[in-house]
């Protein structure tokens, strides 16, 4: 999990994306447990209220769920959440802005196609 | 017992038990050493008023009561009331503590004397009110001596704190200025006055002797009555507690 | 349980060092508590502590006045610049002595905590070094588990390692068994993500006085070519700016709502250390100096 606090977003934001990517890549399986409020909070040296506050937006997307007591654990089913939210902001923060950008350096859908064609085959060299 | 009390007396602990055992090395060494001749003649010891000592002892303890216990105090959520009344507390013990065993020493210390005839022992009040002492009985005798040293150190402790306290409020301007100006108007302004007076005839009695007189009163030499001693110790006592009061009041931390 | 300070002054001589402070110190929060030296940030908690007593005004611990209050001083520990230990105690001594006047004072832990930081209880406190004994004091306020802890510059001397151990320990500390944290300090940036209300004095005065997450979204930089940026900000709460050759960074404070932005333009995020600087220089705030010059 990284962060980055120069990033314009507030903290708590970027520690819900960071356990996400977590659980994303595997980190955290469905079904295990998450490190704790104190660890998050002592490890990144942030405020426990922000760490929750991250959290919290997790637990209400219900991507993840506390056992009072014992601790926070990843849902099951979570991955395919977090994968169709991930797909819906990728659509509306790249796609969306890039269509936007095209337009008005008058990139043709055509040549966007093939730029996205040419991008694929850098990734893969 | 509040903390600070337990705090206070366990550091006056230290200090009071080194002073006895040094009290009391000094003794056995003289009172052992009384029997060694130096060229043909005994050495004869005199332990003269040992209240006087101790006085000593307790003044320089006051003195250093204050600083120390007022900062470990206030870190620590302690109020100046309650510091004040800790500091009467302590007073009051150790000066009961002190006097009871400095009477016991000079009990002991008068047996030993008897028996080595070059060693002499004895008490302020035998001193300073031989008649008294060779008049009472020797309850009221032990009683009144207990009483006289406990106003006696109270009254040193009280001296010696005010003082401090004093001078931990003073500016650095108003410190120089009065440990400058006390010894110089003490000892020389007044004395100048003094003869000044005397000289072309203001006055008729030197103001030195006016004040010697005064302290022969109210000490009760003049008429020996340790009573009156007794009285005048605890008056300035009572004084000096009220004045370290007013000062400790508002006494603050200084930053730097 | 919380402290209020209502209209609090300190005159010192001929220095008003607080000009009528109103703050509030809520139960289980973490304050900064910012300002230039000298700004008057110790007299606040030298006050609420008791050290030393206000010229007016009246600060209040649980609802009970503060000054010479026995009662109301068991709930709030200050560490302080000043050492407070007689200079013959000893680190182990120190630690227990402050047991016996803090019931709840945890003496394990701050053995626990003087081993993590190597610190040796068997010298003398007086004779540690700046750090050490900054260290020292830390550790006490640590384990004094009382409601309130201030701490007037924690990490003076420190160097990196201690420092982040410290945050680290304060947060462990505050996430298990919550407090109010008051941290005094000009070090902004290393407890901007650790606290949670943020108080900017400048010359015994309050002039900022919210949750640092608001203050950070409230502020923000546009720069840009100089005759557009000063165009795009003309109206706008500027507390700072900067050029360098063409190029302007303003710093506004409020609401952001350009609608379209024009070419060269850039929004940044607000830096704390750079507003704390921006305000509490003697420079104007919101005067034209530049049209002067």
């Amino acid at each position: 999990m990284k962060l980055n606090f120069d990033d314009n977003r507030p903290i708590f934001l970027q520690i819900a994306e960071g356990i996400e990517d977590g659980i994303l890549t595997d980190v955290f399986k469905e079904g295990e447990q998450i490190p704790s409020i104190t660890e998050i909070s002592v490890t990144y040296q942030i405020n426990p209220a922000t760490a929750l506050k991250g959290i919290n937006l997790l637990v209400e997307e219900e991507i993840i769920f506390k056992k009072r007591g014992v601790g926070m654990f990843v849902k099951s089913g979570a991955v395919s959440k977090l994968e169709e939210k991930r797909r819906n902001e990728f659509f509306e923060n790249y796609v969306k802005k890039m269509i936007e950008e095209a337009g008005k350096l008058k990139i043709s859908k055509q040549e966007i196609v093939a730029m996205i064609g040419r991008g694929f085959l850098d990734n893969e060299n | 017992m509040s903390p600070m009390l337990k705090y206070q007396l366990n550091d006056y602990k230290k200090p009071v038990l080194y002073y006895y055992m040094i009290f009391i090395a000094i003794f056995i060494l003289s009172a052992g050493s009384t029997n060694i001749t130096f060229n043909g003649s005994t050495s004869s010891i005199q332990f003269a008023g040992i209240e006087f000592a101790s006085m000593i002892f307790l003044f320089v303890t006051g003195l250093n009561s204050f600083k120390d216990n007022f900062f470990m105090g206030i870190q620590n959520g302690v109020t100046r009331k309650e510091l004040f009344k800790t500091h009467l507390l302590e007073m009051i013990i150790i000066a009961a503590v002190m006097s009871v065993a400095d009477q016991i020493f000079l009990v002991i210390g008068g047996q030993v004397a008897n028996v080595i005839s070059s060693l002499e022992f004895s008490g302020l009040m035998q001193i300073g009110y031989p008649e008294y002492f060779s008049n009472q009985s020797l309850l009221i005798l032990t009683l009144t001596n207990l009483v006289f040293k406990f106003v006696l150190y109270t009254m040193a402790i009280a001296i010696g704190y005010f003082i401090t306290v004093a001078f931990y409020r003073m500016s650095k301007k108003i410190k120089t200025i009065v440990s400058v100006g006390i010894p110089v108007t003490l000892f020389m302004l007044l004395p100048m006055l003094d003869e000044l007076l005397y000289s072309a005839g203001i006055v008729d009695l030197h103001i030195s002797s006016r004040i010697g007189n005064f302290m022969l009163a109210v000490t009760g030499s003049s008429s020996g009555n340790p009573w009156i001693a007794c009285l005048f110790f605890f008056v300035i006592m009572t004084l000096m507690c009220a004045l370290s009061w007013l000062l400790l009041r508002r006494a603050t931390i200084k930053n730097r | 349980m919380k402290i209020e300070l209502k209209d609090v002054s300190k005159k010192f001589q001929d220095t008003q060092a607080l000009n009528k402070v109103n703050l509030n110190f809520e139960e289980e929060k973490i304050y900064g508590l910012l300002g230039r030296n000298g700004a008057g940030k110790s007299t606040i908690l030298n006050i609420i502590a008791n050290r030393q007593w206000a010229s007016d005004g009246q600060v209040f611990i649980d609802g009970q006045s503060a000054w010479e209050n026995s009662q109301a001083q068991k709930k709030v520990y200050l560490m302080s610049e000043k050492c407070m230990y007689p200079g013959s105690m000893k680190g182990e001594k120190a630690l227990k002595w402050s047991a016996a006047f803090y019931p709840e004072f945890d003496l394990d832990y701050a053995k626990f905590l003087a081993d993590a930081f190597e610190l040796n209880l068997n010298k003398k406190v007086s004779s540690l070094s700046t750090g050490y004994s900054s260290i020292f004091k830390l550790i006490v306020a640590l384990s004094v588990n009382t409601p309130f802890v201030f701490f007037d510059e924690p990490v003076l001397g420190l160097d990196a390692n201690h420092r982040e151990l410290f945050y680290q320990k304060l947060i462990e500390k505050y996430s298990e068994k919550p407090f109010t944290v008051v941290i005094s300090t000009h070090l902004i940036e290393e407890i901007s993500q650790i606290i949670e209300e943020i108080i900017i004095i400048d010359h015994g005065k309050i002039i900022f006085n919210e949750s640092c997450e608001e203050l950070l979204q409230r502020g923000y930089t546009v720069s840009g070519p100089i005759n557009i940026v000063d165009r795009l900000v003309a109206g706008l709460n500027r507390i700072g700016s900067d050029q360098l050759g063409g190029l302007k960074t303003v710093t506004i404070l409020g609401e952001q709502n350009f609608s379209d932005l024009p070419k060269g333009i850039e929004i940044g995020k607000l830096d704390l250390q750079k507003l704390f600087i921006k305000i509490t220089s003697n420079k104007g705030v919101n005067n034209d100096h530049e049209s002067n010059a």
